[in-house]
């Protein structure tokens, strides 16, 4: 059987894999895909516990995260796209005009 | 003792595209290599008896949101030379330091927690089915649901806004 301990400890990883890329890289776009990373490494910390407490609000929780996740994408990438036609970068160093 | 098996084998392909997706220099070869990650993890979904939930990942995630990605990468239209860079190295470095420190951190905190998975009782039948999820989504939660109806429409409306042809 596959125990709590190795799920959460995949999640942990994931979530830890994403972090790690939106601090290391510049390019805004792939930022953005490391957040989509930690969003669904808690959507797996959910599920597990959904599984563990044999209850289904987790999964329902998940289900939202997942709906959540797609209209920040739609808003994100909007914004995105928007800064990309004012400044012709997607480099966040290079995006400093609010910057004192 | 198959479900251990291709626990292992989906955990190492997850973690392998993750790390690949988050390493490499073209966003489009990022892209796919999270599509590949959302579907591994659609699998370990399906190990944990969440049957609705590994579709929608695979629907929604890999489907729709990836490829959103993809049509904004293609649309951004990027010059070779912008596509891919990392930060300078000192931050790189503390990036690294302080992902092993969080990690260490989660570790310690899920050391104690060794237990199995499944109900003493054993999951009911059904459990994370459509119909399961279904009849719960249109009982207890039809409030969040109908918050997140009005969620996705302001997001439609505030994407067209942002990101449609200014009329001039």
């Amino acid at each position: 059987m596959i125990s709590l301990h190795q799920l959460l400890l995949l999640s942990a990883v994931l979530f830890v894999i994403g972090i790690a890329g939106f601090i290391t890289r510049r390019n805004i776009i792939i930022m953005f895909m490391s957040v989509e990373l930690m969003l669904n490494a808690a959507n797996l910390a959910l599920i597990s516990f959904a599984n563990h407490s044999g209850s289904m609000d987790a999964q329902l929780i998940a289900l939202f995260v997942m709906a959540l996740a797609a209209a920040e994408v739609a808003v994100g990438l909007a914004i995105i796209i928007t800064v990309f036609r004012n400044k012709q970068t997607v480099n966040v160093d290079e995006l400093n005009i609010l910057k004192w | 003792m198959a479900e251990q098996i291709l626990f292992y084998l989906f955990a190492v392909i997850a973690i392998i595209s993750a790390l690949s997706a988050v390493t490499r220099k073209n966003p489009v070869v990022s892209a796919v290599w999270l599509v590949s990650c959302m579907c591994s993890l659609a699998v370990i979904y399906v190990l944990l008896e969440a049957y609705f939930l590994a579709a929608v990942q695979v629907i929604v995630y890999a489907g729709a949101v990836l490829m959103l990605f993809v049509f904004v990468i293609m649309l951004l239209n990027l010059r070779t030379g912008i596509i891919g860079q990392f930060r300078n190295l000192g931050l790189k470095f503390m990036g690294l330091v302080l992902t092993v420190i969080i990690l260490r951190q989660f570790y310690t905190a899920f050391k104690g927690t060794s237990l199995i998975l499944g109900n003493a009782g054993g999951l009911e039948p059904g459990f994370g089915e459509a119909r399961a999820v279904g009849e719960l989504l249109f009982t207890r939660y039809v409030y969040p649901l109908e918050l997140i109806s009005i969620l996705l429409l302001v997001a439609i409306v505030g994407a067209l806004v942002l990101a449609g042809k200014e009329s001039s």
